[in-house]
């Protein structure tokens, strides 16, 4: 498997008074023909990282290689990738075929050879009958599917995507999820993919790199995100979590004792590099945690203090004996009826695999 | 060398423009800041030569013996400008805050459309708009022959060449300039506010009162700048208006450059002019500031 | 019976006002309108009128309009205007388009807030201060090209006019569109030809419009810096509404007219239009 693009300690600093540091360092590998996503909240620095590989913006340090070659002080029009906009940016006084073609024409394709490949492009995504009008006759969804087709005409090695479906209301942008994979999977060109919604990057990605500050925090499968979070920050923008500061304590065969305060303590899996006395945050996705009958071996103990019904869940809030407060999330029966009311005595049991121990 | 025509390519595309206003504009103004410090020359122009005498000129007059005498002349063109300046705005102020409010809370093509129709006449030619008034206002103008048809008056009032008339032509010609900033302030203003307002137990007047005029006053300082600025240095309609018997700064800068051949006294005024608009800029400036990133945001 | 009932509520719900309205304020604005249109009304009324005087009616009569038009300081007058509005326009827009473009556009100017005080300058300084220095600058470099001398004065005036909406509809348009183009293997140069130019059309004919507005209608630049023989059209309208006032001045008033509110609305329709 080739590397389709390398970044190497990538730097973005906007001049300005005073300056903004948008990027402190990014180092990363994206495969060829891979689906890529950045994931992470506004002002992490994903769209910076995304305007580096385009060429919109100049690199304050670092490196940035496309296939192998150095490509950190190129122009975008002489970078073979293109960028699918936020709000598509068609160019609104040409019609859409024109639009689709702009790529290859100015590449010095002639116009008849553009005009058809630009039409089987336009077929691709389903709009063939629709090359003669103007962009603002064209619905949003439709307008997604023209830039897609426009960025995607001139063949580039890598397609950039800057959170082409946020403008979309829910229904269609789950559409494009499939309709995005579907092309990707067609084109075999490598996707590198911008969001902040972690259903997307979950559902679409064959990997993610979840950003945040202008770092790259973790980069993994969506799976591995989910499940093994690198630290607190993933933990807690990718699904739910509870944490809690502990202090490991001594191993008994492969499971450690981690000490929370006086009265509480989890069992978890033993890590590598965590030694006795080393201070950790606990983490523990509230569907992980179930309610079992009261006297069972290592249980917690606590009251249900709030419920919230959430359809085919239902999240509770139990106060532990420590007076912290824990989330449970539970499948709802198909009777509907909550495991437990407000104000009654639960116990609450977490299996030692699902904890998941991170270094302060 | 070179060093010279990087900087002439880097700014060659603001270049012409610079030029032209830097060039035709900047150093004429520049110029007749100098021309008010010369001894004028009776033939125009002015001659070499530092004098005040354009500030003896405001204050004093030559009597019949060549002495100087303290004269109120053309103090007294001074401070009516002045006066018919501010009444000019509080007129248009009165007048285009309504209109600005009616025309805020239509919808959306009518909002358009109602503002065209205000700008419209403001494109239009401004000595024709002036003399339209002569029309009406004159003895046997619209409004003399309809008060004396319908038998109020027996003899025509006289309407035309009264300091009222040149108001009444200086608020017609410059509304727009109270309205247009008005309705901007007042577009933007978010509805729920006056909402809140009548929830909170405000009447629809006490919403104007608590909510909407203190949002609008941004739009209101502006506007009333952006009117009392032209009226200032008017000249068409004390003219046309006036009749030339009510003279206002700009006829008298205008006189001194023609027939009054004193073009330094004539520059002096002007400078005048320009110092008294500059700090109502000023004002400006600071009223934007101050109020520009709160209304961005 | 209850269905009747809910209708009549419907109705009244319907009827009532929105919460800004005020009592009173409609009236109020349509009396502002009258007021703003009416004098105008009257004077495009009495260039129909076929007797001499311009405020009694006598009778439809187009009379006047030929007199004006044969009039030779008429027809003087008015070909010095649309010279001096023409070229004028087409100086002021071309500057004015660069001027936009660089301000915008160009990372490397320094010093922008400067030039675009120095370019809306002329909208500033109060007509009469502009007019007399423009003379005394004119006369003490020597300067006299007869009309020349007013196209300069009207150029430097024209230029904010025309840089307004230009520079609006710069601003107005999604930066992206540059950016998209470069990414699809644009140049700089098929950039502003392709992309930026075609888009632009509509603020740069609605700043043609407005100069040419302002440079026809405008007065007393024009009457201080004008030399004798270089009359326009609204420097002769004073002369004859000095002399006195007759129909005929109302007829030439009238084409005036037309011609600005033809002009405000074409370029009011232009850029509304995308």
């Amino acid at each position: 498997m080739s590397v389709a693009i390398k970044a190497d300690n990538l730097r973005k600093i906007y001049s300005g008074n005073p300056p903004v540091v948008a990027l402190k360092s990014a180092s990363l590998e994206i495969n060829d023909n891979e689906f890529f996503t950045l994931l992470g909240p506004s002002g992490c620095g994903k769209t910076t990282l995304l305007r580096l590989i385009a060429g919109f913006e100049s690199i304050t340090a670092g490196e940035l290689c496309l296939y192998g070659n150095n490509i950190s002080n190129l122009p975008p029009e002489i970078r073979p990738v293109n960028t699918v906009f936020q709000h598509y940016s068609l160019f609104p006084h040409m019609t859409i075929l024109d639009n689709v073609a702009f790529g290859l024409r100015r590449l010095g394709t002639d116009k008849n050879k553009a005009n058809s490949v630009a039409q089987e492009m336009l077929d691709l995504v389903h709009l063939g009958e629709y090359g003669a009008r103007k962009p603002d006759q064209l619905s949003g969804g439709q307008q997604q599917r023209v830039a897609l087709a426009r960025a995607l005409t001139p063949q580039p090695k890598v397609l950039l995507l800057d959170e082409p479906l946020s403008a979309l209301d829910l229904k269609l942008r789950q559409a494009m999820r499939s309709e995005l994979k579907r092309l990707q999977r067609e084109t075999g060109i490598t996707f590198v993919f911008v969001t902040h919604d972690q259903e997307e990057a979950l559902s679409m990605s064959d990997r993610i790199a979840v950003m945040s500050a202008g770092e790259i925090q973790q980069i993994a499968t969506p799976d591995e995100i989910y499940e093994r979070p690198a630290n607190r920050f993933v933990a807690d923008f990718i699904g739910d979590a509870n944490f809690y500061d502990a202090v490991a304590g001594k191993h008994k065969d492969e499971l450690v004792e981690y000490i929370i305060d006086d009265i509480t303590s989890l069992k978890g899996q033993r890590v590598e590099s965590i030694k006795e006395n080393d201070k950790v945050t606990l983490a523990i996705r509230p569907e992980k945690v179930s309610f079992v009958k009261a006297g069972d071996k290592d249980t917690l103990a606590g009251t249900v203090s709030d419920i919230m019904y959430l359809g085919n869940t239902t999240d509770y809030l139990v106060i532990l004996q420590n007076n912290e407060t824990i989330k449970v999330r539970a499948e709802n029966h198909h009777n509907g009826e909550a495991i437990a009311n407000v104000g009654e005595p639960v116990s609450l049991a977490i299996n030692p695999a699902a904890l998941r121990i991170l270094k302060k | 060398m070179k060093k010279l025509f990087n900087i002439i390519d880097q700014y060659k595309g603001v270049l012409p423009s610079a030029l032209m206003v830097g060039i035709f504009m900047l150093i004429p103004i520049l110029i007749i800041v100098v021309y008010s410090f010369m001894i004028p020359n009776p033939n125009g122009g002015g001659r070499t030569g530092f004098s005040f005498d354009f500030f003896q000129k405001l204050f004093f007059c030559r009597d019949l013996f060549d002495n100087l005498v303290f004269s109120t002349g053309y103090l007294k063109i001074f401070f009516r400008s002045m006066w018919i300046s501010i009444i000019a705005v509080i007129v248009s102020l009165l007048v285009g805050f309504p209109v600005a409010y009616y025309i805020a809370t239509q919808n959306a093509d009518r909002r358009n459309f109602l503002v065209l129709l205000i700008t419209i006449p403001f494109w239009t030619n401004l000595l024709i708009r002036t003399y339209s008034w002569i029309l009406v206002l004159r003895d046997t103008g619209l409004v003399n022959s309809m008060l004396i048809s319908s038998g109020i008056i027996n003899e025509p009032i006289t309407l035309l060449y009264t300091e009222g008339a040149i108001i009444l032509g200086l608020v017609y010609t410059y509304v727009p300039f109270m309205i247009l900033p008005i309705y901007a302030s007042l577009e933007r203003l978010d509805i729920r506010l006056i909402e809140a307002s009548r929830d909170l137990y405000t009447t629809h007047w006490g919403a104007l009162r608590y909510v909407v005029i203190p949002l609008a006053m941004p739009g209101i300082i502006a506007g009333s700048i952006l009117v009392f600025i032209p009226s200032i240095g008017a000249f068409i309609a004390p003219e046309l208006l006036g009749g030339g018997k009510n003279l206002m700064l700009g006829s008298l800068v205008q006189l001194q450059f023609s027939s009054g051949r004193n073009w330094p006294f004539g520059s002096a005024l002007a400078v005048i002019i320009m110092a008294i608009v500059l700090i109502a800029l000023l004002i400006q400036a600071r009223n934007s500031r101050k109020n520009g990133t709160e209304i961005v945001h | 019976m209850s269905n009747s009932k809910i209708l009549q509520a419907d109705i009244k719900i319907s009827k009532s006002k929105d919460i800004r309205s005020l009592p009173g304020f409609s009236w109020f604005t349509l009396s502002f309108f009258i007021y703003l249109y009416l004098p105008l009304m009257i004077l495009v009324f009495f260039s129909f009128n076929s007797s001499s005087s311009a405020t009694v009616w006598e009778g439809f009569s187009i009379d006047w309009y030929f007199k004006a038009f044969a009039n030779d300081d008429i027809q003087r007058a008015t070909k010095n205007s649309l010279i001096i509005a023409v070229v004028s326009t087409f100086f002021a827009t071309i500057f004015a388009t660069m001027a936009a473009l660089a301000l915008s556009r160009n990372r490397k100017i320094k010093h922008k807030p400067m030039f675009m005080g120095l370019i809306i300058l002329p909208l500033m300084v109060p007509e009469i201060v502009t007019a007399v220095a423009t003379l005394t600058f004119f006369s003490t470099i020597g300067l006299s090209l007869g009309i020349g001398n007013i196209i300069i004065a009207h150029t430097v005036f024209c230029i904010p006019f025309a840089y307004m909406p230009i520079r609006a509809r710069l601003q107005s348009m999604d930066k992206n569109l540059e950016v998209a183009a470069q990414d699809l293997y644009a140049n700089k140069w098929e950039t502003l030809r392709l992309i930026t130019l075609p888009i632009l059309v509509p603020g740069i004919f609605s700043g043609a419009m407005l100069a040419f507005i302002i440079s026809i209608d405008d007065f007393i630049i024009t009457l201080m810096v004008a030399e004798a023989g270089s009359n326009t059209l609204p420097i002769y309208i004073y002369g004859l509404v000095r002399k006195g006032i007759t129909p005929e001045i109302n007829a030439i008033s009238t084409i005036l007219l037309i011609i600005s509110i033809m002009f405000v609305t074409l370029s009011y329709w232009i850029g509304k239009k995308r």
